[in-house]
């Protein structure tokens, strides 16, 4: 499968088989943090990660493929790796094979950045509620009509399920803010 | 709503770009300068996002998964996995090659079963501990590879109930030689020596406390092997006093089959698609092959007290015939039965036969007159009865009661046109049926005719009688009719229904049994039993293992089916894991969709053999008002001729035109002898034979001659036209003649009274070609080559001759194409009936092998 395709099903609601295509450059990322001092539970998270990051950056309008995926995810795996071996164990220690360009860098250390808000907001998310957390998961990720996610959820009609999402997002919103 | 909702909604419109270009003016004005706004709008975002996130999150984790288990699949290289279901605590696993949280190697008080006994190897060989969460499916892989699939609820208590929070899973292994040396451990097994592929321990304990594994799940066990081997077995290790271990109780490893996407399989029979390359179709043409293929699938019924038609003879037709002048008239001049099978259900089937009436002659009333059998068969609903033009088509529903022969007569009254006499016509029909027997056939009932016509032996008379439409004084006899229309046998379709492959061979049928290489492998062996109900096993027990179901097939089958179904056990091919709740929900899917698909094809079936039908009497229609009009042009023309001819006769003869000639209609009798002969008659003879008339006057000596004289007309690469007419436009007609073909020559003679002009009329396929000469003469035409042109040119083309000539030639132009189109339309459904007799031979074998014998007919009953 092309890339082009990959990213197609990343957008059109169908991102379970598009991440699983995108395994396939996982044992590339593996082999890299094996070599480089990780385990195969490190190199699980970092590819994760990666995925996420270039999630994040697929559902970004103005988003435009300028290498292979692939290639990509590679990149930042080593970036992430670098970022966490210098967290484990002190800057000096981290070898110097770890080169990237300022381009990369500066767009990566924003990703990371990133993550780390992200995965703050992720877990006071997980606060409200498995059934809000369902209703908005299947709107926002899933991308269902609110027919669908009402017939889903139990809820009557189309109607009540548009207005218990705006509870829930208010629920979420009161939360978040509080961070 | 209340006022933040509200709000909330518009910031999602904001966010999802879907205010109107004038709310988002006003909106960013207003976010320009308001902080608070600014700030729930950036919440917003990041909840979206957060959501968003969390739901990408969990996709990883599952195609995480997947990955894995896909992964190790591959590896092993056979599409086969090896994978164990753990059911007891205490395994050491005799098989070749990890990640744990943590990995130590002390030892607890009490081993798995309670006792303080410890082998070598349980001393040498670190714990992985791994911390299972029993509330959610886990799987883990240990640092030599295994990987283990823990679903949740796997763990009980003492007392058998489900443990729920955290267990520590402990897993020991040995997977290569070096490992199995430094374990301390070795392949005996009492005295013999065992190829180990890998020997591991597992343990679970709760709080220090060894629970057991809930044996209804097992924990689904992969371990990794360069090479798989079919004999590998499972075997339990039992600590020896001297700190070894020996292995005992063997058993067979489950082997797993590795389903893939069910749409890259081919479940077609196996000969059907070499058959319809062999037939000259497109094999990438996946929608074709399909719509074939379904179509022949049907609707499943009880087969109990099924019967079906094996003989249907005429018993005694007896029909009235009547004699006048030597021609032979009948009453029935035509019967043609068929019995639709296809409308066949289980023991009810419709009856019908088709007569056609000589026009002089009108039906008054038909009636079943008596039955002789009536313990065998009963009649449904009325007799229908349509009528077009002279041909009549009875059809009456009969259920069968009892197996035998019994004899249908029907009772026709008739009377005659002249209204002086009426007359019973009698019919009977001889019907044998057959108890099906209870055989593995579940397929319709099939019938194939043999279908001879007859037709009376001298139907001329009907004929002439309408053209010289004039009373004659009938002479009746009666005359014994052999009327077998048609010989009549059927069978019935053996085989798996395609509504049943059409139901599997879809995505409901993903990641199960069905959906494997293995399965693939044994249906054309299914194929071959012909027999639904060995399909129906596989399908109906998905979470058996599929050799246990091979050997299933075998008990229900016989001869070579049962040898494929026992080689097929043999390979001791598992299961694709299911949970029971889909394997219900499965069964009760197949039975219904299949029925759902078999009622729709069957409707769309019906509808095409209905709209078949209304073309075909449509065809007819217009076939009869052709036959009609050209009786009448060809009168006319013979009127119009005659007069030309006949004045021309008294001109030469110098006698004046007699006043009777201008009432038309009179000249409509044909007299073929007799006493009388003025000029009259010899012009008429001259012109029904269209050969030169020489007559001189007895009296006055004076000649009358009209000459006829032949043209021939040879039309270049005749042959390539699938159909030729030659038209003569003679100018003093109001229509057209059209030229017969004789010994491969168009000829006809021309009255020399008349200019001529010829027209020739091919269609190749749809494509009309075209020929026109006008001034001909009596002479021989060769060579004529016809252009290819178009309807409107055609048309147009027909503008230079007389207008009723070509309002004459138009009609029958129109009439051609209708005639090359019907054609047509018969030849597809000829060639289409070819095809699917042709498929149904390699997609249901065993209906076509050695026919039955057909019972003797034995008549019981005289008819009437």
């Amino acid at each position: 499968m092309d890339d082009t395709k990959i990213i197609e099903l990343l957008k059109i609601g169908k991102q379970d088989k598009a991440f699983l295509k995108l395994y396939k450059n996982y044992p590339q990322v593996e082999k890299l943090i094996l070599s480089k001092g990780g385990s195969k539970e490190d190199a699980k998270d970092v590819f994760q990660e990666a995925l996420i990051i270039f999630y994040e950056k697929v559902c970004n309008t103005d988003f435009k493929l300028t290498s292979a995926i692939g290639t990509y995810l590679y990149s930042v795996s080593r970036f992430l790796w670098k970022d966490e071996l210098i967290k484990r164990k002190g800057k000096q220690s981290v070898d110097t094979s770890f080169e990237f360009t300022s381009e990369e860098d500066a767009e990566f250390q924003q990703a990371i950045v990133r993550e780390a808000k992200f995965k703050q907001i992720e877990s006071i998310l997980t606060q409200i509620g498995d059934k809000c957390l369902q209703l908005l998961k299947m709107f926002y990720y899933e991308g269902l009509s609110m027919k669908i996610i009402a017939s889903k959820v139990g809820l009557k009609s189309e109607k009540i399920a548009k207005n218990q999402k705006y509870k829930c997002l208010e629920r979420a919103k009161l939360k978040v803010s509080e961070l | 709503m209340r006022n933040e909702l509200e709000n909330i909604e518009i910031i999602e419109k904001y966010l999802k770009n879907e205010l109107s270009a004038e709310e988002k003016k006003v909106f960013e004005e207003q976010l320009k300068t308001d902080a608070k706004l600014q700030k729930e709008v950036e919440v917003q975002r990041d909840v979206i996002k957060g959501i968003e996130r969390i739901g990408a999150k969990q996709s990883i984790q599952k195609s995480y998964k997947k990955y894995k288990w896909g992964k190790s699949g591959f590896n092993l290289g056979l599409g086969a996995t090896i994978v164990i279901a753990v059911t007891s605590v205490f395994l050491w696993y005799n098989s070749n090659y990890s990640s744990s949280t943590v990995v130590d190697n002390v030892l607890p008080e009490l081993n798995e079963v309670g006792t303080k006994e410890w082998a070598d190897a349980d001393k040498l060989i670190p714990s992985q501990k791994f911390a299972i969460n029993t509330t959610s499916d886990t799987v883990i892989e240990t640092q030599g590879g295994i990987v283990m699939y823990i679903p949740q609820g796997s763990f009980l208590d003492e007392n058998g109930n489900i443990i729920t929070g955290e267990v520590e899973f402990e897993v020991k292994e040995a997977l290569d030689a070096n490992q199995i040396i430094q374990g301390g451990l070795s392949s005996m097994s009492g005295n013999r020596l065992l190829e180990s592929a890998g020997m591991f321990y597992v343990n679970a304990r709760k709080d220090g406390k060894t629970v057991q594994i809930n044996p209804e799940n097992g924990i689904y066990t992969e371990v990794p092997t360069d090479e798989v081997k079919p004999d590998m077995q499972l075997f339990e290790g039992k600590r020896m006093a001297d700190g070894s271990i020996d292995w005992i109780n063997p058993a067979p490893l489950e082997k797993f089959l590795t389903p893939v996407d069910i749409h890259s399989l081919n479940f077609y029979p196996p000969k059907y698609e070499p058959k319809l390359a062999e037939l000259g179709y497109d094999l990438s043409d996946r929608e074709f092959k399909d719509s074939l293929y379904y179509s022949f699938a049907w609707e499943n019924e009880s087969k109990n007290n099924c019967y079906r038609i094996t003989d249907i003879h005429n018993g005694d037709a007896i029909i009235n015939t009547y004699r006048n002048n030597g021609n032979l008239f009948k009453a029935i001049d035509h019967i043609n039965w068929t019995s639709h099978a296809n409308n066949l259900k289980c023991n009810e089937f419709d009856f019908s036969f088709e007569i056609n009436i000589s026009d002089s002659i009108r039906l008054s009333d038909l009636r079943f007159l008596k039955s002789s059998d009536n313990d065998k068969y009963e009649f449904i609903d009325k007799l229908q009865l349509n009528k077009s033009n002279n041909s009549f088509l009875f059809t009456q529903k009969i259920k069968i009661k009892k197996s035998g022969t019994f004899v249908l007569n029907f009772g026709l009254k008739t009377h005659y046109l002249d209204k002086e006499s009426n007359r019973h016509e009698n019919l009977s029909f001889v019907i044998t049926t057959k108890q099906l027997q209870n055989n593995n056939c579940s397929g319709p009932i099939v019938k194939y005719s043999n279908k001879v016509d007859f037709t009376s032996e001298n139907d001329t008379g009907a004929t002439s009688s309408l053209l010289f439409g004039r009373k004659l004084p009938y002479q009746f006899a009666q005359e014994e009719v052999d009327s077998v229309a048609e010989t009549y046998d059927s069978y019935q379709v053996c085989g798996i229904n395609p509504a049943k492959i059409k139901t599997i061979w879809s995505e409901d049928f993903n990641n199960t049994m069905i959906s494997t290489r293995e399965f693939e492998e044994r249906l054309p062996a299914i194929f071959g039993t012909c027999n639904d109900k060995v399909l129906d096993l596989y399908i109906n027990n998905l979470n058996i293992d599929m050799y246990k179901i091979d050997s299933m097939a075998a008990e229900i089958c016989g001869g070579n089916s049962r040898d494929n179904f026992i080689q097929f056990a043999t390979r001791k091919d598992g299961k694709v894991k299911i949970d029971d709740k889909r394997v219900e929900k499965l069964k009760k899917h197949y039975e219904e969709k299949q029925k759902l698909i078999a009622e729709a094809i069957a409707k769309t079936r019906e509808k095409f053999e209905k709209e078949n039908k209304r073309l075909n009497e449509d065809a007819g229609k217009t076939r009869a008002k052709h036959s009609q009009d050209e009786l009448k042009r060809t009168e006319d023309n013979y009127v119009e001729e005659f007069n030309l001819n006949l004045k021309e006769a008294y001109r030469q003869l110098g006698k004046p035109k007699p006043d009777r000639l201008d009432a038309k209609g009179i000249y409509k009798l044909r007299l073929k002898t007799g006493g009388w002969k003025n000029v009259d008659a010899y012009v008429m003879e001259s012109l029904d034979n269209r050969e030169t008339l020489d007559y001189t006057d007895p009296t006055t000596g004076k000649k009358a001659v009209i000459k006829y004289e032949p043209i021939s007309v040879i039309i270049k690469d005749e042959s390539k036209f699938d159909r030729l007419l030659v038209y003569i436009l003679p100018d003093q007609l109001n229509s057209f003649m059209r030229i017969k073909k004789e010994n491969g020559i168009y000829t006809e003679n021309l009255n020399e009274l008349m200019n001529h002009s010829i027209v020739c009329l091919g269609y190749i396929d749809e494509q009309a070609y075209f020929y026109s000469l006008d001034g001909v003469k009596p002479k021989e035409y060769s060579n004529i080559e016809l252009t290819s042109i178009s309807q409107q040119e055609l048309k147009h083309n027909l503008n230079r001759y007389d207008n009723k000539q070509r309002k004459s030639l138009l009609k029958d132009f129109d009439y051609q194409l209708f005639e090359v189109k019907e054609q047509k339309r018969q030849q597809v459904l000829i060639a289409n009936q070819k095809l699917s007799e042709e498929i149904m031979q390699v997609i249901f074998p065993c209906s076509f092998s050695a026919p039955e014998i057909t019972e003797q007919v034995i008549i019981e009953d005289d008819a009437y």
